[in-house]
């Protein structure tokens, strides 16, 4: 069997994949001691994995240096690498929004734009789909902090909680689209190291599906109680 | 040294990458001419407009563009096929089938500067004109799995699929092109997060959308056409599973079943219209063989004719060849080396000789050390020198 390498996205995404990986009965000590190695073996010998920096995950994936990796679907729109997007991980959930001072959509029917964003092409494509001319500013952080300084007026980012927006006056505009972590796979490498590829992706989306269900499960014991007290309301409606 | 630059996505192949590329193409070549293909070079530059029919936006966007002395546009090649198809349009005998192929560098404007693509590459091809169905595409396959297997590669593998078969699945569903062209991508990528939400933005709904969502999965050994012919019934589909799957049987029978996979999920944009090929390579990571069926190119330059062909990137293919040990390092520039007091009919005679047997041999302007050490350096396996104009081997020789 050969090794299979894998590209973590260094942070919470790579902790939350490992926690996946764990559950494939997949060694994952090595990878919970804090170390400062940046490539490490599970217990077994059998996987590599590579710690690299989230926006760079596709290219290792694209060119084959790593067979697999764990990229944000945000990353994926911007990088727009040539690789197989086989699972929705399901968690890093957050949206791609365009976001600015409330009131100011009219902005975006005249003339021209100035957005901010770190993700330049996903705003290039969705001001393009909109026939919106837009002078996009690429900025590396902090990107909220552009239409406070009026370096623009709109910014393209992604939005989870929406407290970062909202402590600086801004809100949501439209939403570009959801994001969530996905698995990627080397085109070649699917092909040519299936044996070993084939059940790890297999394994890993049983464990995503298992995890939603049960949330899923969650989700609707808490919403039985508020569902049974509506239908209680709506009859006591129709009674009187 | 002084310090000179590239631009990026172009390389200089040195003389041991040199040795090995036309050791690869010399092996190519003498497969396609097996097959009885003819060797075309078309010219570097062509116009804009021989293409502009043919290519999209994004094509177009992609080729280098040059301003000829009386203002017409030119460009440099992007791709073979498309020079082939305008020599078939304006100088082939259609009435027969053509078999053309091969070797040259194309050229792609890139502007992403961190591309894992060139901008300048060399192929190699052959393009089967005029031979419709099953026929062309078994011949394009085996003749791809001998080429690969000519130059020593030994971990490759073909991936095949039919673009006419999502084409027919659209025409059953009367899916528009528009959305169709939606699909493709998300359907190539294997997306299926994404092929949901397109495929219910768009109402497509129950079985038409359990069909496009099963494309993706549908890759793997021959086992797949029957999965494929579960999910849709209309002749168009089972005509491009019966392509398929002559393809396979042919495979099976010159022992070559493993080198070939099916991927019905392959969805390759452009002109192709039935089947299409996929070379891999174990360790490669990147396609090192690419074509197909695109038998509706000709009619954007105003022809009709079937057309069946693949390129390998020769690079791509060096670099395969690297992974697996198979490329020769440090080679002797020649066989023998000598120097001379002088030059003398002896010399001439014998070293023409020698020559003419097929050795290498150098001259070089020394002393008889300094040959002895040059020839150790370089693993020359002779030196020899002339005194007087007598023949006499070197002190001390080679190694």
């Amino acid at each position: 069997m050969r090794k299979i390498t894998i590209a973590l996205p260094k942070g919470r995404l790579a902790e939350m994949t490992v926690d996946v990986l764990e559950k494939l009965g997949i060694k994952c000590e090595p990878l919970k001691t804090p170390t400062r190695k940046l490539v490490l073996s599970d217990g077994d010998g059998k996987y590599r994995f590579i710690y690299v920096k989230p926006s760079d995950v596709p290219t290792y994936v694209e060119r084959g240096t790593a067979d697999m990796g764990i990229a944000g679907k945000d990353t994926l729109m911007e990088e727009r690498r040539d690789v197989y997007e086989m699972a929705d991980l399901k968690f890093g959930v957050c949206r791609m929004c365009l976001a600015g001072f409330p009131g100011r959509q009219g902005a975006l029917t005249r003339g021209t734009v100035t957005a901010a964003s770190k993700y330049v092409n996903v705003a290039k494509t969705y001001f393009a789909s909109k026939n919106i001319d837009a002078d996009v500013i690429k900025l590396n952080g902090s990107v909220e902090l552009a239409p406070v300084v009026g370096l623009a007026d709109v910014i393209v980012d992604i939005v989870e909680s929406g407290k970062t927006l909202e402590a600086n006056g801004l809100v949501i505009l439209d939403e570009i689209a959801a994001v969530s972590a996905r698995l990627i796979v080397n085109k070649s490498n699917l092909k040519t190291k299936s044996a070993e590829i084939l059940p790890l992706i297999e394994g890993i989306k049983r464990v995503i599906n298992e995890e939603t269900a049960e949330n899923n499960g969650k989700t609707a014991k808490i919403d039985q109680k508020p569902t049974k007290s509506d239908k209680g309301a709506i009859q006591n409606d129709t009674d009187n | 040294m002084k310090s000179y630059r590239l631009p990026f996505g172009v390389q200089d192949y040195m003389p041991d990458e040199c040795a090995n590329k036309e050791l690869a193409e010399g092996r190519l070549a003498a497969v396609f001419r097996g097959r009885g293909y003819e060797r075309v070079a078309p010219g570097t530059l062509e116009f804009y407009d021989a293409f502009a029919d043919a290519l999209g936006r994004g094509g177009l966007n992609k080729m280098f563009k040059l301003t000829d002395s009386d203002g017409s546009l030119l460009v440099l090649r992007p791709d073979i096929t498309l020079q082939i198809m305008r020599i078939a349009a304006s100088k082939l005998d259609l009435s027969e089938p053509n078999r053309l192929y091969y070797i040259e560098n194309s050229f792609e404007y890139l502007s992403d500067n961190s591309s894992a693509r060139s901008r300048e590459f060399s192929q190699a091809g052959v393009e089967l004109l005029g031979e419709s169905g099953a026929g062309g595409d078994v011949e394009t396959v085996l003749t791809a799995i001998e080429a690969l297997e000519s130059t020593g590669l030994k971990n490759f593998l073909l991936d095949v699929g039919s673009v006419e078969f999502f084409r027919s699945l659209c025409e059953e569903f009367s899916i528009p092109d528009a959305l169709a062209a939606r699909f493709a991508p998300l359907i190539d990528n294997k997306d299926l997060t994404g092929l949901e939400s397109a495929l219910s933005g768009a109402n497509v709904t129950g079985a038409r959308a359990e069909a496009f969502l099963a494309l993706p999965s549908l890759y793997g050994g021959a086992e797949v056409l029957g999965g494929a012919a579960k999910i849709c019934g209309g002749k168009g589909c089972e005509n491009a599973l019966n392509k398929l799957s002559a393809v396979l049987d042919a495979a099976k029978i010159c022992g070559r079943a493993s080198r070939v996979a099916v991927d019905l999920g392959m969805q390759k944009g452009g002109y192709y219209t039935g089947l299409v090929i996929r070379g891999v390579a174990r360790g490669s990571g990147v396609t090192i063989l690419d074509g197909g069926r695109y038998d509706a190119l000709g009619n954007k330059f105003g022809i009709q004719t079937e057309a069946v062909g693949f390129a390998i990137g020769t690079r791509r293919l060096l670099n395969a060849l690297d992974n697996e040990g198979s490329t020769a390092k440090g080679l002797a520039p020649c066989d023998a080396a000598y120097v001379s007091d002088g030059f003398s009919p002896a010399e001439n005679a014998e070293v023409g000789r020698m020559r003419a047997r097929g050795e290498r041999v150098v001259k070089l302007f020394c002393g008889e050390e300094r040959l002895i050490k040059y020839c150790a350096a370089r693993g020359i396996k002779r030196a020899f020198v002339f005194t007087d104009g007598k023949m006499r081997e070197a002190v001390k020789c080679g190694k």
